[in-house]
């Protein structure tokens, strides 16, 4: 997993928990790396164990951690890592929705080992589409929910996340009817 | 499409959104489609050259050199854009040229500045793909930069832990070596210099073993090394233990070793801590060798080395023990328990509890004393003391050592010595060795001897025989045989044990009664079980008295030192028995003395040193009511005197006791006693302190005053009623000389100055003889007064600077009208070394000068009289001023100079009725005089005379500061004429008072009492003010005080404020001054001293104020500053926009409101609502305040604290300046504002009469 997905649930926790917090979580997950560098790969254990000892220790429960690691990551880590270059992916949420493969291509093109998710849009409106969601990973898919929140919360978009398909159900990827209304 | 076919030009287009294409003159032929909107420019027709340039490869932009580089990778600048493209020259037709490229970013801010966004890179393009590298590549370095931080941090952190490790094991008192595995040294800090002899850099990497063990011990060391390395076992890891090492010089030593391992890594390193105990054997052997040295030194000493171990309760103690207790050394267990069992019962508890409470740590040391038994059955005396040698880690003690010593010798003496003691407070104790005390003291002897009966023989009166005195025994029944045949038996001379001692004047022993023949007493002594006995002469002189004599169960020999008890008890009573006698003698002897006693008329008392009674005599019996018996041994003090005495004769008693000194002894004293029935009486007491033979007795006189103070009361309370009685007359006199001036006043200032109009010749005669008889009337009062206040010691002098040219200036200005009159010549002489200013009492000076004078012209009908001054130095910074008063007058005969001195005197009597006068006037002036430390004589020099007058005065630093007070020249430079307000309520007083200011051109009001005087002063600006100090309601006093507050709280100048009264008592001038006056005149007022006063003070006030308080009496003076400050207006007006107009409304409303204002605070005065007061006063002082008109504010902000602080007077008197002022601002307000309402007149309220 990439090393920002793993800043993103440091940030978080440091940022809602404080930094006593984040270290017993660290120290509970036997994650003994002190500095992600964000464009390294790390073992997607981390990441799990990290979210699992968060929910233990915190008493949250995993997919809620996700989904608000989800909405973080968009608003400050991407952010924060990609700088202006998210300011490309679009104008607009919808735009957004409709880039998100091309990005995630060109990171996977750039980044090899990174194995990026991919996105998808069909049927595509003016105030609707379904999001397709295809990982190597499993149960990220509340994070997902976040990222779709938190870029609403970006472009200033109402969002409205149905989680239509579901891996874990037996379904060949995840999908979301994702509907959305943007400002005036 | 076909895919072999080529694109056309619009998937070219769609490809290649940027593309140029140009023809051979290099215009453009075609522009991509995102040109249009990124740089409208390069449009078709475009010339290529004049847009782009080439910035790679470096060939000029013509047709050739591009054709020849088509392929090459192409990178131009659109020149309008500054935008760089990346691309390639596709040659065409040859007709024309396309530049397929796409803008070169390598920054995202590039993009947002050229307006691209991502779809005008097509998925082909690899910008984006750069892009994101990039921006990867600045996270990733954010992210290094950040791990190198933290690294850096951890670094120093490691460093500083490093450099304090290294420090404290570099300070650490033991040697630390660290070694590897392999037995290699590591480290090795400075203590391991010192102590091995090599440096750091010599011992790191050397083998441990060659470096530090010796020889013999590297096969241990080895064994160890493998051990570890075979098992990993940590072997006297961290424990110390005491091995032998060697420094670089071979030298071997022992050493204490800790070693700690410690693995990192795979790698363990040894550490060992060494510390040098060189030092600490040699103690531990020096101390062998000490304990060694004190045991041969305590040989043969009766001094027992013990060491108690408290775990196992053993007690190793050396053989010396067992000699001490007669024991063989193995008889005694080495135990605690079998020490403890030999202790003595009764000083077993003792000395258990006093080594229990060394052992809880509670004394430094055990010390005791006590008996153990010996063998022989003896106890014997041990002195013991230890400490605790030992303690385990809770402080609980493990061992105590010691050293006992052999005291029993000691004790014995010391048993003796206290025997002594008791049955010398035995004897005393018993008064003789009458029939009841000799068995006391026998009982005492037998009880601290230890022995069960005892017998006191004396001698027959006729010397043949001894008697049986008594006996004691201590078991009655017991031994009642006995001491029934002893009562019965008579011992002659040399026959048994009290014959022997009678005859040989020695102890007699007898150690076993049994086996002493010839023993009458001894079969019923052997019935009672009495086995031993012994017998002691008491002699009288050189020859046996008595014999006492002693027996006990016990069979007890004689031993030298209880012998030498035995002896020196006996003679011991016989001293006693000696005095005893005497004693007897004496006491007939004071049996006749206290008859003698008992007749004497005052008590005679004797006391001993602690106040008990040892004599009364029958006097003393009748004054306290007590009989001699009762009051014989009982303390005096707790008797006789009162308790609220009581100390006191106990402290006198003290002191004498303690220095030999006190309150009482060798006189006479009056103090209060009590009779036994209750009643206090005074008594007067004479004590004697008796020394005899070292005793002190004190005899004491007493004598019943009560008639006497009696007496004494009387004639206080007549000489109280004496002195209220002359008290009386002095109020009277004071009272009267008041009442007396009060007329005189009117009568002679009218009379002045009727005399300065135009009168016919009688007219003018019987005027002048109206002033003559009042003034002469006024000096006989004032003389009067003088004199009796002389006679009464009540001259109280001041003490002020003041200059004698003044004081001559004044005085000679009293009398020029007199000298005018009768035509004599007024002259003065001053010397130069006279000082210009001088500590001491003007007035008084002043007036025996005046007094002198007065004389002088009075007495002279014509010529001159002369004044003249000179100054002695005393030194010490004082002089004398001579004043010398001549005049050519009739003379005073030599043999009439003391007398005219004395009252109601004068040179020739028919003087008094030719000059009138109450000849009290020289009298007074040398009284005066000589009070002041001087002297007023006569120096006759026929005709006329010479008073001269002296008195010593202060020198003071500069000669400035000279109050005005003491007298300016007056009529000579007349005042400018001045407002001046009189307060005054006596209608004639005023009218005089008017008359004399108005003659002097000055302008008057007059207030009729303090009140009215407060109000006129608040409205109007006078330059002084005369103020009677007695009137109606507010006097003088207050309202000066009033004034002063006012003068204050408006910042005004002061105006001088001159008290007029007809007091002629010494204070009234403090009085006056500290009320806040300056000057003082006496009533009744005459014209010359009225002109000097008024003169003076105008003078004072008006030369320094014009000049310097001009701004200060701008509040209310006509030519003072304007109302309102154009400074603030101006400001205001600056703060005016055009649509916003600020000052005229801010005037508008002051104008509508300030009179409204100032009338509602003058009725809330009235109606005494303070609040209100205080809050109107508090909105105009910011109103006014805002506008500039700064003195209405200050006038404003002293309303609202006089009104807060409910001083309404105070206020009362603000008001008319606050309402004056306040007209002032508004009238100048209108002026500067004509626009706005017109004036609105306000009421003039500062009336006065």
């Amino acid at each position: 997993m990439y090393g920002m997905v793993n800043k993103a649930v440091e940030e978080l926790l440091r940022r809602n928990y404080g930094d006593e917090a984040w270290e017993r979580i660290r120290r509970r997950a036997g994650v003994d790396i002190k500095v992600f560098v964000g464009m390294d790969a790390y073992p997607d254990k981390v990441t799990y164990d990290l979210v699992a000892a968060a929910s233990s220790e915190l008493g949250v429960a995993a997919d809620s951690l996700l989904e608000a690691f989800g909405e973080h990551w968009t608003l400050y880590t991407a952010r924060q890592g990609y700088g202006e270059l998210l300011a490309l992916g679009g104008s607009s949420f919808r735009e957004f929705l409709l880039n998100l493969h091309d990005l995630h291509t060109r990171v996977a093109l750039t980044f090899p080992r990174l194995e990026p998710p991919s996105f998808w849009c069909t049927d595509v409106t003016d105030c609707s589409l379904r999001l397709h969601y295809q990982s190597t990973r499993p149960a990220l898919a509340p994070m997902v929910i976040g990222l779709l929140r938190g870029l609403g919360r970006m472009f200033d978009t109402e969002v409205a996340i149905a989680h239509t398909a579901r891996r874990e159900d037996g379904a060949e990827h995840d999908e979301f009817d994702v509907k959305f209304r943007a400002p005036a | 499409m076909n895919p072999s076919a080529p694109p056309s030009a619009a998937q070219l287009a769609a490809l290649f959104p940027f593309l140029v294409a140009f023809d051979r003159a290099l215009r453009i032929v075609e522009a991509g489609p995102a040109w249009n909107r990124v740089c409208p420019s390069v449009a078709t027709g475009a010339a290529f050259d004049e847009l782009f340039c080439q910035v790679r490869p470096r060939v000029p932009l013509d047709w050739n050199a591009m054709h020849e580089r088509a392929n090459s990778i192409f990178l131009v600048e659109c020149l309008p854009m500054q935008m760089r493209m990346r691309g390639q020259i596709l040659a065409g037709d040859g007709e024309s040229m396309i530049f397929l490229g796409f803008p070169w970013v390598t920054e995202v801010a590039e993009l947002d500045r050229y307006g691209l966004t991502m779809a005008d890179f097509p998925p082909h393009v690899a910008t984006p793909d750069l892009l994101f590298l990039l921006q990867a590549k600045n996270v990733a370095l954010d992210d290094t930069r950040k791990l190198a931080e933290e690294l850096g941090q951890e670094h120093i952190a490691l460093q500083r832990s490093e450099e304090r490790v290294r420090r404290i094991i570099d300070t650490c008192l033991d040697a630390v070596v660290s070694m590897d595995a392999t037995g290699t040294i590591t480290a090795w800090n400075s203590q391991a210099e010192r102590l091995f002899g090599w440096t750091a850099e010599e011992a790191i990497g050397r083998p441990l073993d060659e470096t530090v063990i010796p020889e013999s011990q590297r096969d241990v060391h080895f064994q160890w090394l493998a051990r570890f390395h075979a098992t990993s076992e940590e072997v006297a890891f961290e424990r110390r233990t005491e091995v032998i090492a060697m420094d670089r010089q071979g030298n071997e030593f022992p050493v204490e070793l800790a070693i700690s391992a410690v693995r990192d890594r795979g790698q363990t390193t040894f550490h060992a801590f060494v510390h040098d105990i060189r030092d600490r054997r040699a103690a531990q052997e020096e101390l062998r060798e000490s304990r060694e040295r004190l045991r041969l030194a305590v040989d043969g000493a009766n001094v027992v080395i013990w060491e108690w171990d408290i775990d196992t309760d053993k007690i190793v103690s050396d053989d010396r023990l067992a000699i001490v207790l007669g024991y063989e050394l193995d008889e005694i267990s080495p135990s605690g328990n079998r020490w403890r069992r030999l202790l003595h019962p009764d000083d077993r508890e003792r000395s258990l509890s006093q080594i229990a409470a060394h052992l809880r740590g509670d004394t430094p040391m055990y010390e005791c004393e006590f008996r153990m038994l010996t063998k022989s059955g003896v106890w014997r005396w041990l002195h013991s003391t230890g400490r605790v040698t030992a303690r385990d880690k809770s402080g609980r003690a493990l061992r105590v050592s010691g050293i006992m010593l052999d005291v029993t010798k000691r004790k014995r003496y010391e048993q003796a010595l206290a025997t002594q003691l008791l049955i010398t407070r035995s004897l005393a104790d018993s008064l003789s060795l009458d029939k009841t005390a000799a068995p006391v003291l026998l009982r005492s002897l037998c009880e601290i001897l230890g022995w069960d009966v005892g017998v006191w023989w004396t001698k027959q009166p006729n010397g043949s025989k001894l008697i049986c005195n008594c006996t004691w025994t201590n078991a009655e029944e017991r031994f009642a045989d006995f001491t029934e045949v002893t009562r019965t038996t008579l011992f002659e001379t040399n026959t048994g044990q009290p014959g022997q001692t009678w005859t040989g004047g020695t102890v007699t022993w007898t150690p076993d009664l049994s086996l002493l023949t010839g023993f009458v007493r001894g079969e019923c002594a052997a019935r009672v079980g009495l086995n031993s006995g012994v017998a002691l002469p008491l002699r009288t002189g050189d020859s046996v008295s008595g014999v006492l004599e002693f027996f006990s169960r016990e069979k007890r020999s004689s031993d030298p030192e209880t012998e030498e008890l035995l002896l020196a008890l006996a003679s011991q009573i016989s001293q006693f028995l000696e005095r005893r006698r005497s004693e007897a003698a004496l006491r007939a002897s004071e049996t006749r003395t206290q008859l003698i006693l008992d007749s004497a008329l005052d008590g005679v008392i004797s006391i001993d040193t602690a106040g008990r009674v040892k004599g009364w005599n029958k006097r003393a019996a009748r004054l306290f009511g007590y009989d001699a018996e009762e009051m014989l041994g009982v303390s005096l003090a707790d008797t006789v005197f009162p308790p609220t005495h009581r100390s006191d004769y106990l402290r006198a008693l003290g002191s004498y006791h303690a220095a030999g000194r006190d309150s009482l002894t060798n006189r006479h004293v009056e103090v209060r006693a009590v009779h036994r029935d209750g009643h206090e009486f005074p008594i007067e007491l004479s004590m004697t302190a008796l020394t005899d033979a070292g005793e002190v007795e004190f005899a004491a006189f007493v004598r019943d005053i009560t008639e006497r103070k009696q007496a004494e009361l009387e004639l206080a309370t007549a000489k109280e009623a004496a002195e209220a009685a002359s008290d009386a007359k002095t109020r009277f006199l004071a009272t009267m000389s008041h009442e007396i001036r009060t007329p005189l006043n009117p009568i002679l200032g009218m009379t002045t100055m009727l005399l300065d109009d135009r009168l016919t010749e009688e007219q003018r005669r019987y005027l002048q003889r109206i002033r003559q008889s009042g003034l002469l009337l006024l000096r006989l009062i004032n003389e009067i007064i003088d004199f009796s206040k002389v006679e009464a010691g009540a001259i109280e002098l001041e003490h002020h600077r003041f200059s004698p040219h003044q004081v001559l200036d004044h005085v000679l200005e009293l009398f020029s009208l007199e000298a005018k009159d009768k035509r004599i010549k007024l002259k003065t002489r001053i010397a130069s070394n006279v000082p210009r200013a001088v500590l001491g009492d003007s007035g008084r000076v002043q007036q025996v000068l005046s007094n002198l004078i007065s004389n002088a012209i009075k007495f002279t009908e014509e010529g001159a009289v002369v004044v003249s001054v000179d100054a002695d130095v005393l030194g010490d910074g004082a002089i004398r001023l001579v004043l010398r008063v001549h005049d050519t007058g009739i003379g005073i005969p030599e043999d009439k100079h003391e007398s005219v001195f004395m009252p109601f005197t004068q040179a020739d009597a028919s003087t008094t009725r030719r000059f009138g006068g109450s000849g009290l006037g020289l009298t007074i002036a040398r009284e005066l005089a000589r009070r002041m430390g001087g002297d007023v004589r006569i120096e006759s020099d026929l005709p006329g005379s010479t008073f001269v007058f002296t008195v010593p005065v202060n020198l003071c630093g500069a000669a400035a500061e000279v109050p005005a007070a003491a007298g300016t020249p007056a009529i000579s430079s007349p005042a400018p004429s001045a407002r001046i307000l009189i307060a005054e309520d006596n209608a004639a007083n005023q009218e005089v008072v008017v008359a004399m200011l108005r003659r002097l051109g000055h302008s008057v009001n007059i207030a009729n009492n303090g009140d009215e005087a407060v109000a006129a002063f608040g409205s109007t600006r006078y330059a002084l003010v005369l103020m009677d100090c007695q009137m109606p309601g507010k006097d003088g006093f207050e309202a000066t005080r009033a004034i002063r507050r006012i003068e204050q709280a408006t910042q005004a100048t002061r105006t001088p404020v001159v008290a007029m009264t007809a007091y002629a008592v010494a204070g009234d001038r403090e009085r006056c001054l500290e009320a806040g006056m300056d000057d003082y005149m006496s009533k009744p007022l005459l014209y010359e001293e009225l002109v000097a006063v008024v003169n003076r003070n105008l003078r004072k006030t008006r030369a320094p104020a014009q000049a310097v308080a001009a701004e200060t009496q701008s509040l209310v003076t006509e030519e003072r500053a304007p109302a309102i400050d154009d400074r603030v207006l101006a400001t205001l007006r600056a703060l005016e926009s055009p649509s916003h107009a600020l000052l005229e409304p801010l005037v508008s409303m002051f104008l509508d409101k300030t009179p409204n204002a100032v009338d509602e605070m003058s009725s809330m005065l009235v109606t005494g609502d303070e609040a209100r007061v205080a809050h109107i006063a508090h909105d105009l002082k910011s109103e006014s305040g805002n506008l500039g008109a700064r003195a209405l504010s200050s006038l404003s902000s002293s309303m609202q604290d006089a009104a807060r602080a409910g001083r309404l007077d105070e206020a009362a008197g603000i008001l008319p300046l606050l309402r004056a002022e306040a007209d002032r601002a508004c009238s100048e307000l209108r002026e500067r504002f004509p626009r706005l309402a017109p004036a609105q007149a306000t009421t003039d309220h500062g009336e006065t009469r």
